[in-house]
């Protein structure tokens, strides 16, 4: 999106401004790629217990619920979609849109970490914890790493509204809200695939 | 004086008179534009249209207010349609999970298809990975697919240890 083509009509100055884009943002999917193969690990360290445990992953559902996790997935869709409306409003150089749209995007990234904590109490009083359960390792590591991820996401969120606020970003020069967008994203699809293997599967 | 050289000073008369008038129709005056029809044969000049011309501001990543989806036009932005669809994908996947809850078998591949769809969806549309360079698609989906055969891999392999034949 903010890339500018390194075609033969740009200037030598312009030239180097468009390359340092391009490499900060393969930069960011290169770190994703190493993401990727950390929640891997811990995704098939889940899905071979499940498919070696059904009843115990069976019984889990029942105390679980799917209320609240339901209503966390939307929380993170939600906040996918409020991320890209601050993208798109500093893409019109709306730089009020951009603080307003990534502080909603922050405040839902908090209310998803806090309907976890209460997830983990719930299920903790039913006896499922990190230690005294098989089903627990292999819950609790991949669903809380993916929380750390969301905590940094909304420190990360916080940041950007400052830079807006700054006046940092507008229309030409956005790769820092860019950059956080990419970040934030993947980890909605890092959950995408957790709510699906881990709850309802 | 004839009948033309008599309409030019008229109509910089007019141009003039309209100048001192309003001083910040000096800075328009590039946007001066006058209806044609008015400066026929001898009549004096009626009236002088100002056509600003919008200043459009050069904003070429900015998405188009329509999405053209299955051949229909709707009329709002690729990013809400997105967005409708992610919602309504988990709605059925929380239908499914409680329709065929005893179905293992049918609700496995059913679920993993839905959610790997909303997955390329947010990849194609939000993270922009559909419009930006190739390099970027072929950094996430190696490694993806790498750890994909790793995890079949360790589906393949018993869970409990290998019996040793007496």
């Amino acid at each position: 999106m903010a890339d500018l083509s390194l075609d033969h009509k740009l200037s030598p100055k312009e030239k180097q401004a468009a390359l340092r884009i391009e490499n900060l943002k393969l930069a960011m999917w290169l770190f994703l790629a190493s993401e990727v193969v950390l929640f891997s690990v811990l995704i098939a360290f889940y899905i071979v217990f499940r498919f070696d445990n059904p009843e115990i992953v069976a019984e889990v559902h029942e105390h679980a619920g799917l209320f609240l996790v339901t209503s966390n997935t939307f929380l993170l869709l939600t906040s996918s979609w409020t991320m890209v409306r601050g993208l798109v409003a500093i893409q019109r150089n709306d730089k009020r849109g951009l603080a307003m749209w990534i502080t909603a995007t922050a405040i839902l990234g908090i209310i998803f970490v806090s309907l976890q904590v209460v997830e983990y109490r719930a299920l903790s009083a039913e006896g499922i914890t990190l230690y005294d359960s098989e089903f627990g390792m292999r819950f609790y590591v991949p669903t809380a790493v993916h929380g750390l991820h969301v905590i940094v996401g909304v420190m990360w969120a916080f940041f950007v509204v400052r830079g807006a606020r700054r006046g940092n970003y507008n229309a030409k020069n956005y790769l820092g809200v860019e950059m956080f967008g990419l970040y934030w994203h993947f980890v909605d699809v890092v959950w995408i695939f957790l709510f699906t293997l881990i709850y309802l599967i | 004086m004839t009948d033309e050289a008599n309409n030019n000073v008229k109509v910089n008369d007019a141009l003039t008179t309209s100048d001192e008038a309003n001083p910040e129709q000096i800075d328009a005056s590039e946007s001066v534009r006058m209806d044609p029809s008015i400066v026929e044969g001898n009549k004096v000049i009626e009236k002088l249209e100002f056509h600003p011309e919008p200043v459009e501001e050069e904003l070429p990543h900015v998405v188009p207010p329509y999405t053209i989806l299955f051949g229909r036009r709707i009329e709002t932005d690729v990013y809400n349609v997105i967005f409708g669809i992610l919602a309504g994908i988990t709605l059925a996947e929380v239908a499914i999970a409680a329709i065929f809850d005893a179905s293992f078998i049918l609700r496995t591949p059913l679920l993993v298809g839905l959610s790997i769809s909303k997955a390329l969806m947010v990849v194609a549309f939000y993270m922009h990975l559909r419009e930006d360079s190739r390099v970027f698609a072929a950094a996430i989906i190696i490694p993806a697919l790498i750890s994909l055969v790793c995890t079949l891999f360790l589906l393949g392999v018993p869970y409990s240890s290998y019996t040793v034949a007496p």
